[in-house]
């Protein structure tokens, strides 16, 4: 199941997906220093260790692939893949999903200010 | 470690805000001003027949508008009146300034901040007795609206403070970040005074007075080391591109939407902040301090997935 590792760069490491048409290489520390910064909000060192940190990262990167492929699964029945897919696995997860819940509001929110703001400048614009 | 992430996608939006809400008001003010004097009116002081033009003369309490006509070199009165110092009216208790001027001062100093604020202020009507339009004549001087948007500018900022952001942009904030923001620049770091200022307003995600109220007690107490901490919390966040790739190489597909994206940010962001606390735990059981090692991480991972808040996979893997 995990693709051959290709004899790319030493950075480089190849985590197993389906069998997609391209093999998916994985630089490490793509969320490193993100993550520092999450780690120590959340309850580590204002310094976490390197390792410590490489391994979250792997850890939340075969979260997220694990999410992603359940989630097709689903959007498969449907057709294609939507918000809606993810925000069913984690139905049972009730922070989460409140979270998500208001993430998405609040983005609408905010799409609507700024298309309010332009309307208003357009105005403005006309008016004089 | 130096502080954080940009964000600002909240400081972004601050501005956004205080100009929307500014253009806003301008425009209201505009446009009471346009409607108390109905066009025809405003086309007949602009377009006099005899070709002459409004002044306003004031001294002291006392207004006059005056049509000047240059060809007759004469004044013919339009308007008068003299303003009645009311003891019970509030806001000419100080009549010190020019209430027109001072309502500028008061609008420039506190920019009108949150939706609620701007409710009230289109929910007033005018109470002043200064300037009132009768029917005949063309003003187009008209202190009133101002005055009264003046000051209620002002009292509304105070709740205004709290309320400003239900819009949330932690995730601007880059805390929980993930969500709004739909740029991931890097903006510089803000002072601490500032975060603490834009946090504060960033409460009410539910838009709870007495949440709101809570969480203030709360963070006033905060010493500083916790309140670095916090705002780490808060603007944390992974960053949206990176998330996008990563969604992008996992599906195949290269319709991943922008709400996926901040729905998965966001998501993953919380699974940290799981395993970090239980990371945490496992140290204080073994009685350890100091930064988490992997072995910690190890250990809360194993019992995330004895817990099931992890996924499990459908085939295993082999090779890692």
């Amino acid at each position: 199941m995990s693709n051959p590792s290709t004899g790319a760069s030493s950075k480089s490491k190849v985590s197993s997906s389906q069998p997609s048409e391209t093999s998916f290489k994985r630089k490490r520390g793509v969320f490193q220093k993100d993550l520092q910064h999450m780690m120590y909000g959340f309850g580590d060192d204002p310094n976490p260790l390197p390792e410590t940190v490489a391994l979250v990262e792997d850890i939340v990167v075969e979260y997220v692939t694990d999410m992603a492929h359940k989630a097709q699964d689903i959007g498969s029945k449907r057709g294609k893949l939507s918000v809606e897919d993810f925000l069913y696995l984690i139905r049972k997860d009730l922070p989460k999903l409140n979270r998500c819940t208001e993430l998405l509001s609040m983005q609408e929110e905010l799409k609507q200010a700024r298309k309010a703001f332009e309307v208003d400048e357009e105005k403005l614009g006309t008016l004089e | 470690m130096k502080s954080i992430v940009s964000n600002t996608l909240t400081q972004e939006f601050r501005n956004y805000n205080r100009l929307y809400f500014l253009v806003k008001d301008l425009l209201d003010f505009i446009r009471k001003i346009y409607s108390r004097n109905p066009v025809n009116d405003l086309k007949k002081c602009l377009a006099d027949e005899k070709a002459r033009y409004q002044f306003v003369i004031r001294a002291g309490t006392d207004t006059e508008v005056l049509w000047n006509d240059g060809r007759q070199s004469k004044t013919e009165p339009v308007y008068k009146r003299s303003i009645e110092f009311d003891q019970n009216h509030p806001k000419r208790m100080k009549q010190s300034k020019d209430p027109f001027e001072a309502a500028l001062e008061e609008q420039e100093e506190s920019p009108p901040n949150s939706p609620v604020g701007e409710d009230e202020l289109n929910s007033q009507t005018p109470n002043e007795p200064q300037n009132q339009t009768n029917g005949g004549h063309n003003l187009l001087v008209d202190d009133d609206d101002y005055d009264e948007i003046g000051p209620n500018v002002k009292n509304s900022s105070h709740p205004s403070s709290t309320s400003t952001c239900k819009l949330h942009s932690t995730i601007v904030n880059a805390n929980v970040a993930t969500g709004a923001t739909t740029k991931n620049k890097e903006y510089d770091d803000d002072e601490e005074e500032e975060n603490m200022e834009v946090e504060l307003s960033k409460f009410p995600s539910s838009a709870d007075p007495t949440k709101m109220a809570k969480m203030q007690a709360i963070l006033s107490q905060f010493t500083e080391d916790q309140m670095s901490r916090y705002e780490s919390f808060r603007r944390s966040a992974l960053q949206r591109s990176n998330m996008r790739r990563l969604l992008v190489s996992i599906t195949g597909s290269q319709k991943i939407s922008l709400p996926m994206t901040i729905v998965v940010c966001g998501i993953a962001k919380m699974f940290v902040g799981e395993l970090v606390e239980k990371a945490r735990i496992v140290m204080t059981e073994r009685k350890e301090s100091g930064p988490i090692r992997p072995c910690h991480i190890r250990e809360a991972y194993r019992r995330l997935k004895i817990e099931g808040k992890v996924p499990k996979r459908s085939v295993q893997r082999l090779f890692r």
